[in-house]
């Protein structure tokens, strides 16, 4: 005979718009809500293996985790019949504290998802629209800087310098873009393979040479004497190093101070893992920005002032890909003598992550 | 006298496909344009090209789908593959399906482009 207090709360757990789903030890399901059950089309009668089965994921060590070792565990997203739930995996006790069973909470974010998945393949197709007509820009005054279309003046030719700079200004801003949609939908993929990281640092640095000497700055990589191998995923560290290094020129050299940008990699054994540290002599960061120069388009004045084409993405960008590999980012300025960037990677390794896509490379 | 080196272009968008006609009949190649991927195909079973610079994304037939067809054949000229898509997915497939370069338009110079052709029918 149920109690009132019995009673009210199955009726609850009855009109909640979540799913919801009990099984006892034997792994036998006990209750199962109207959404849980429109959902999964299981109830009473029915087995946990019944519902593992319904899901691309593999979710029986969460089961196992609930049922053995009385912890929960949070999915955040895991597929069934293409919609896509959020899951909570938890044990039921006793009022002694002994597990019973377990309840599974479900939480269709199937929408979400389509509105974000939209999302990204909106900024694909408009990037990938974008690029089209920048290319016309490109190609044209490439033609006509070669003289194909007849002989230039000077003021011609600089004039149309001018318009090659802006669309390729554009350019990169489309592919940043791009990758922090992709970023922030979480669908960048992270693969990380073993590594000697000094060796792969010291090959985006000779990459980033001319650009140095080019703004006459002087590069160095104090290189370890040891090896570090760690599993990094190396598309994404390429990417970030290369922001580093390319902000570090840009920014280095305040007056009549020859520019310095020195990158270093050292161990961090409290931390327990490697701190890539990349420091110039430039404008550093006025105090005053600092809690916010890892903003979306944030760019300092002093910043505007030394380039009037950034983007104010690429720290923002860093900050998104140190997050998505599970490492840190952090920084010393002192405006006028110069800045320092630290990027963490934990000695375990990059988190892999599965996504559908990498990220878009700059290659210009 | 050296025969010219023939370029099959396959390209929807008229002014790039011009600009790229233009610059490589400059240095000395003889090219073709066609705007999508089906006249592609037709276009190389009838007359033969010694290469072709193909972009992916075209209405009906796209630049994926020619390149499926085209590693059915024998004697398929190399295939540089010229998009405004940059994802590495994109560039892995396109290579796995046979395309010898991958070139993102929008960030690559005209004059890279022809080097390339020059690289590829060396």
């Amino acid at each position: 005979m149920k109690s009132d207090e019995m009673a009210r709360i199955e009726s609850l757990v009855q009109s909640l718009t979540n799913g919801v789903l009990m099984f006892d030890v034997n792994r036998n399901i006990l209750l199962s809500n109207p959404p849980a059950r429109r959902w999964t089309g299981l109830g009473v009668g029915f087995t946990l293996e019944d519902f593992l089965m319904l899901f691309k994921e593999d979710l029986s060590h969460a089961v196992k985790d609930a049922l053995e070792k009385g912890e929960s565990t949070h999915m955040k997203e895991a597929s069934l019949h293409g919609s896509v739930f959020e899951l909570v995996i938890a044990p039921v006790r006793k009022s002694t504290g002994e597990v019973v069973g377990g309840a599974i909470t479900m939480h269709d974010i199937t929408s979400l998802k389509d509105v974000d998945n939209m999302k990204t393949e909106f900024v694909s197709l408009v990037s990938h629209q974008l690029r089209t007509p920048l290319t016309a820009i490109r190609w044209y005054v490439e033609i006509l800087q070669s003289g194909s279309g007849g002989p230039l003046t000077e003021k011609q030719q600089q004039f149309l310098t001018e318009v090659l700079k802006g669309s390729r200004r554009m350019s990169l801003l489309i592919t940043d873009l791009l990758n922090i949609a992709r970023l922030e939908g979480g669908k960048v993929r992270v693969n990380p393979e073993p590594t000697e990281i000094v060796s792969y640092v010291a090959d985006v640095v000779e990459e980033v040479k001319p650009l140095a000497e080019k703004s006459n700055v002087e590069l160095t990589f104090s290189k370890p004497q040891s090896a570090f191998n760690v599993s990094i995923d190396k598309s994404l560290t390429r990417q970030i190093i290369h922001n580093l290094l390319t902000n570090a020129i840009k920014y280095s050299g305040s007056g009549d101070r020859q520019g310095k940008v020195a990158l270093n990699i050292a161990r961090d054994d409290d931390r327990k893992g490697y701190v890539i540290e990349v420091r110039d002599n430039g404008i550093g960061i006025p105090k005053k920005w600092q809690d916010r120069i890892f903003q979306k388009f944030f760019r300092t004045d002093t910043a505007v002032a030394v380039d009037t084409e950034g983007t104010g993405l690429g720290l923002y960008l860093a900050k998104m890909i140190v997050d998505a590999f599970g490492g840190d980012i952090s920084f010393e300025s002192e405006e006028g003598e110069g800045t320092a960037f630290f990027v963490f990677i934990p000695a375990s390794g990059m988190k892999k992550r599965e996504g559908l896509q990498g990220l878009a490379l700059n290659t210009d | 006298m050296e025969a010219q080196h023939s370029i099959l272009i396959v390209e929807d968008e008229q002014a790039i496909a011009s600009a790229m006609a233009l610059k490589l009949e400059e240095a000395g190649y003889a090219t073709k344009i066609v705007t999508n991927g089906k006249d592609a195909l037709d276009t190389l079973e009838s007359e033969t090209f010694d290469l072709v610079l193909l972009d992916i994304i075209m209405p009906n037939v796209n630049g994926f789908r020619v390149l499926v067809e085209l590693q059915k054949k024998q004697n398929v000229p190399p295939i540089i593959v010229l998009s405004n898509l940059g994802q590495e997915e994109d560039i892995k497939r396109a290579k796995l399906l046979g395309a010898s370069e991958y070139l993102v338009k929008a960030d690559v110079p005209l004059a890279d482009v022809v080097s390339y052709v020059d690289k590829a029918l060396k």
